[in-house]
């Protein structure tokens, strides 16, 4: 949001982040800065896309799609402090960047693996 | 063979080019025989205004989506890629506004010089925007004071290289010497200090401020690339000092004046191209 020159990145008052698809000029420069790789480039409409938490379904009252169609139910979306009670808070996983840089509205029952963030690499990279 | 943002390479390298020519040119701006380089000074003005105007044509190739490029000054308060932009556009605005004047008018000695100058301070304010961009905590290969010094020693490299191949060409011989030498002693000092710059740059401050996990772990560039970079520096400096000490002699082959600024210039573009290829971003 701070690096869009357009201000075309907003955050709603539920605290969802959405594009302004009427003021991105596709520049990329939200591309560099966002560690989560959350912003990727609509090639057809010249302009950035990211989730939009499915903010429509939820208005509606319904569940994010992929939290929906999750087959081992492991996804939940909330209030986040009633998240943290129930999970407590995020940790420091890999490969994602460290807590105390982006601050995340998300919360990751970390794998065992997912500690041993030195020397570990992605090798299956398509599916990330 | 290098996956690199071209149009941002070309746009960077060419309105740094033209910073460094409105650098170079300040030591005929502020001589006392005024008059002598006038001709000098304005081919120097107008390339500037010329280069900044394919600058800003080539940035616009690197949009998707150009015709919101008009909401681009919205956050000046926190993007410094809105305020890279903003002084892009002033030091365009300002150059051809400096043109213009002296065509049309000629403006007292003490005008005239303090246009050039307040235009030269737009243009290093508006470098310095342009590296502070590339700062960002996410980048690892970007995010330290070495993106800022090579993006300076650029500007000061191939400016100063330019307007000493222009100094030369327009240099009137006097036994055997082209006219005037201790100007363009001040300006071969200027491409030397950027050489050094570039070499200490790369030696000694690429250290980044980031730390954090890397999902992907970058390319390793080709080894040719960068030999080829280094390759054309060293011959530009070793034209460079053909030239210096053989000008008298090379007045009727003018072109071999701007050999020097060639190779730097194909150096810079080559280590532009390698710096955004060097990309890599922590997290995902």
């Amino acid at each position: 949001m701070k690096s869009c020159p357009n201000k075309a990145i907003y955050k709603t008052d539920e605290g969802i982040v959405l594009i302004d698809e009427s003021k991105c000029m596709g520049c990329q420069y939200c591309e560099w800065a966002c560690p989560y790789g959350a912003l990727t480039l609509d090639k057809d409409k010249g302009i950035m896309t990211k989730c939009t938490l499915c903010y429509d379904y939820l208005a509606e009252g319904r569940e994010p799609a992929c939290v929906a169609a999750c087959p081992m139910r492991v996804l939940e979306v909330g209030d986040l402090d009633e998240l943290e009670r129930k999970y407590g808070k995020h940790d420091n996983i890999f490969p994602l960047p460290p807590v105390h840089h982006t601050n995340p509205s998300i919360i990751i029952k970390k794998h065992p693996s997912a500690g041993k963030s030195k020397g570990w690499k992605i090798i299956n990279k398509e599916e990330v | 063979m290098l996956n690199t943002e071209w149009s941002l390479v070309f746009f960077t390298t060419i309105s740094q080019l033209a910073v460094g020519i409105m650098i170079a040119v300040l030591p005929f701006v502020f001589a006392k025989k005024l008059n002598q380089y006038a001709k000098l000074n304005q081919t120097t003005l107008y390339c500037a205004a010329g280069l900044m105007l394919i600058a800003l044509i080539l940035s616009f190739l690197h949009l998707n989506n150009p015709v919101n490029a008009i909401y681009a000054l919205s956050n000046l308060e926190t993007s410094w890629l809105s305020r890279e932009i903003f002084f892009v556009s002033l030091f365009l605005f300002s150059l051809v506004l400096v043109n213009l004047i002296l065509y049309f008018k000629n403006p007292d000695v003490n005008y005239y010089r303090a246009f050039i100058l307040i235009t030269t301070i737009v243009g290093v304010i508006m470098v310095y925007s342009m590296s502070k961009l590339y700062v960002i905590p996410t980048v690892p290969p970007w995010n330290s004071v070495s993106t800022i010094i090579e993006f300076y020693s650029t500007a000061l490299l191939i400016g100063s290289a330019f307007v000493l191949g222009l100094s030369f060409h327009y240099g009137m011989r006097v036994k055997n010497e082209i006219h005037p030498g201790n100007k363009n002693n001040i300006i071969s000092l200027i491409t030397l200090i950027a050489i050094a710059m570039i070499i200490i740059n790369e030696l000694f401050l690429g250290h980044t401020a980031t730390e954090g996990n890397v999902a992907f772990e970058p390319q390793p560039l080709d080894t040719s690339i960068m030999v080829t970079r280094w390759l054309t520096l060293l011959l530009g400096a070793i034209s460079l000092l053909y030239v210096i000490v053989k000008k008298g002699r090379l007045t009727n082959m003018r072109l071999a004046f701007y050999l020097p600024f060639a190779f730097f210039l194909i150096s810079e573009l080559i280590a532009r191209a390698a710096f955004y290829a060097s990309f890599y971003r922590i997290g995902l």
